[in-house]
């Protein structure tokens, strides 16, 4: 069943120094229960897109359409939007310090949630203590009367899942949830939303910038650059036969794990600038493959691949963009 | 020159490069308003002993407060030691007055992580990367800027970038910046504070092949802080694992990477999620160590680790272990635990089947049963 469909989902800002166009045509569909990953670098617009769908994006223009169980997300006003928040779509931000308020107890703020949607002042405590040893806090009857300054960034995190989850959202969007975090306590927090999912039949978004995550918890992947989606695969399609040169670029820029190579290859220059209307492929000064075609217009997403709904926005054929013998695939070799 | 160094140049043969021999940093800490010394310590460093070679890179792992950046700031001679000896090229850096400490500083660089917070934003970037040759009186006035210039290539910045101010830059070049600064005084040791872990992949990388290549032209030595371990095993020779204060393991990056003996060793390098785990086809096996890392104010009796440990037994809430060669590992491969993960051992273990990924992971018990 698709839970979340988002139709040519467009983002601009009007700023002093001009206009930041920071969605450019982003499109893509969600079922119940399943983890779409959006990776991309600063400025590819991945928090942009999704803060939009919540209306956390003020002041800016907005096109498009994101259909949430059939309703328009981006028609709402804010006072529908205010009963979806919590309700059906939960939110999980990188830094859970600056999202939690200082000087309210913490069994308070997750009891706050369920108050403003209709339950008692007892009942939300007594589901907040429940949902923090669900998160696994330990003494939840204890931890929920303390503040927010002390807990570990990790149960912080724990914290903002247990908001995250007081209502019972049909869909979680995290906004680099682990990013702030140990890798120890990554794994934990990671591992915490899998088992969350299954319990709950939660859909997931998760945006980050981290390759590995990604990796372990997507279900299907979204790459985008300068505002736009380059690449969209399930996560095996996606590392095993990357299309994109983009994706490709990206992936060989990671220091292999496995394979201690002598030298990186990363992608040469920097991300263009948002401030202006681009109008060919984004990727198309940083890409060693460039040709005349790609500076006409940007490419559609077209199907690529073997696997179906293995979409790329690349001009070339998967023979042109073939990979060279630092492919990915050679990646997965013993580890620890 | 004082005497004892010399005397101990003839007893030990050639001077290792850096040694860091039992080194504490201990901070007071200090409570309520007024700010009174509550008589507890955090004991950020407790007792570290290492020793790099010229041209040589260290990797230096463990969770926030393990006290890595504190033994960076130790070794570049920004905050006094405790106790202990940090000797660079045989003179100990804790001994020397201020004048002495002069041209130490110009040998022992530091590149930091946020190259926004670390460079003035109303100075223009040529200033800045001036300043180094001024403040050490190494360049004359005249030549100064045709140097800075140089270096700026070097990093590769173009030269017109002399007039510029550090907000006109994209992060990864900022990080250019500070690592021409780090150079302009030809140092021969650098210590790298979580270099890249502010910058995008795709940039990542062009900031790990810049640093190598300068390795390469200038024979420098490289202390690597980062919580990234690909990066780290990528550019390590060596790598130290350190925990509350204290290093767990230390060895050949490979050794410790394929064959870690020490539980958090093990559990610490096998959390790290990889992209190329969505290739596989068996699930690899990982540790997910339960818990936070506990304070370094009253840290664990005996072995630090071991209310988080898997393999722990009574002798280790006891007993510190020593950091040592166990019996099969090459030289310089030292591990302080008591039982040491031998050949073939699983930890108790979280593996991940494809289909079942999202299930059957232990979480909330206080403690992961073996």
């Amino acid at each position: 069943m698709v839970l979340l469909e988002v139709k040519d989902l467009r983002v601009s800002f009007d700023t002093d120094d001009g206009t930041v166009f920071a969605v450019q045509g982003v499109s893509f569909s969600l079922e119940a229960g399943k983890t779409l990953g959006i990776v991309g670098e600063s400025g590819s617009g991945k928090s942009v897109a999704t803060q939009t769908l919540m209306g956390l994006s003020p002041g800016a223009r907005v096109s498009g359409h994101a259909l949430l169980e059939g309703h328009d997300l981006l028609q709402m006003d804010e006072e529908e939007l205010q009963s979806i928040r919590g309700a059906k779509v939960g939110m999980i931000f990188q830094d859970p310090l600056t999202s939690l308020h200082p000087l309210y107890r913490v069994g308070y703020q997750i009891a706050e949630v369920m108050v403003a949607h209709g339950k008692t002042r007892a009942e939300a405590h007594e589901r907040a203590v429940e949902l923090l040893r669900v998160v696994g806090i330990p003494e939840p009857e204890k931890r929920a009367r303390g503040f927010p300054h002390e807990f570990s960034g990790g149960m912080r995190q724990r914290v903002m899942i247990a908001m995250a989850l007081a209502l019972e959202p049909a869909l979680i969007i995290a906004d680099e949830p682990t990013t702030a975090l140990d890798v120890t306590v990554q794994a934990q927090i990671l591992a915490l939303l899998a088992r969350m999912q299954s319990e709950f039949g939660t859909a997931i978004i998760l945006i980050t910038h981290d390759l590995g995550v990604i990796s372990e918890v997507a279900d299907e992947i979204l790459v985008m650059y300068g505002g736009r989606v380059m690449e969209r695969a399930d996560v095996r399609s996606m590392f095993a036969e990357p299309h994109h040169p983009y994706t490709q670029g990206l992936l060989r820029s990671i220091p292999s794990y496995a394979s201690r190579s002598e030298r990186l290859h990363p992608i040469l220059g920097y991300p263009p600038s948002l401030m202006r209307w681009i109008k060919e492929c984004p990727f198309a000064p940083r890409c060693s493959l460039a040709h005349e075609e790609c500076w006409i217009a940007p490419p559609p997403l077209k199907a690529v691949g073997k696997a179906p709904g293995h979409l790329s926005a690349c001009t070339l054929s998967p023979e042109r963009v073939g990979l060279d013998d630092e492919a990915p695939s050679d990646m997965a070799g013993k580890t620890a | 020159m004082n005497a004892s160094p010399l005397v101990e140049e003839v007893d030990v043969g050639a001077q290792p490069f850096l040694e860091v021999a039992n080194v504490t940093k201990h901070f007071p800490v200090r409570s309520g308003a007024l700010g009174r010394l509550s008589g507890d310590q955090i004991r950020a460093v407790d007792g570290v002993s290492f020793s790099l070679k010229a041209g040589e890179t260290l990797g230096l792992v463990g969770e926030s407060g393990c006290g890595k950046s504190t033994l960076a700031r130790l070794i570049t001679g920004l905050q006094p030691v405790s106790s202990g000896h940090i000797r660079f090229k045989g003179k100990d850096i804790a001994a020397l007055s201020r004048r002495e400490m002069r041209p130490l500083r110009r040998a022992i660089q530091m590149v930091f992580q946020d190259p926004y917070g670390s460079l003035n934003p109303r100075r223009r970037v040529g200033s800045i990367l001036t300043d180094p040759f001024a403040v050490h009186h190494v360049v004359a006035r005249e030549a100064r800027k045709k140097e800075v210039q140089a270096l700026m290539g070097r990093v590769g910045l173009s030269s017109e970038h002399y007039n510029r101010f550090p907000s006109e830059f994209s992060g990864g070049q900022r990080q250019r910046i500070g690592i021409a600064r780090a150079l302009a005084l030809r140092p021969e040791l650098i210590i790298c504070d979580e270099p890249v872990s502010a910058l995008d992949v795709s940039i990542q990388a062009q900031i790990i092949n810049l640093l190598e290549d300068l390795q390469d032209d200038f024979g420098l030595s490289f202390m690597f802080i980062a919580h990234d371990l690909s990066v780290v095993r990528h550019v390590s020779d060596r790598i130290a694992v350190m925990y509350l204060g204290k290093l767990a393991e230390i060895g050949a990056v490979e050794d410790v990477y394929t064959r870690a003996r020490h539980p958090y060793a093990a559990s610490l390098l096998s959390a790290v999620p990889l992209p190329q785990d969505a290739l596989r086809s068996t699930p690899r096996e990982r540790v997910i160590l339960t818990g936070d890392v506990p304070t370094p104010i009253r840290p664990p009796s005996g072995c630090r680790f071991h209310p988080r440990c898997p393999k722990a037994r009574e002798i280790c809430a006891i007993e510190e272990p020593v950091l040592e060669q166990k019996p099969g590992d090459d030289t310089g491969h030292l591990t302080a635990c008591h039982f040491p993960i031998e050949e073939g051992e699983m930890l108790a273990r979280v593996s991940r089947p494809e289909p079942t990924r999202k299930t059957a992971v232990p979480l909330g018990s206080p403690e992961v049963s073996p």
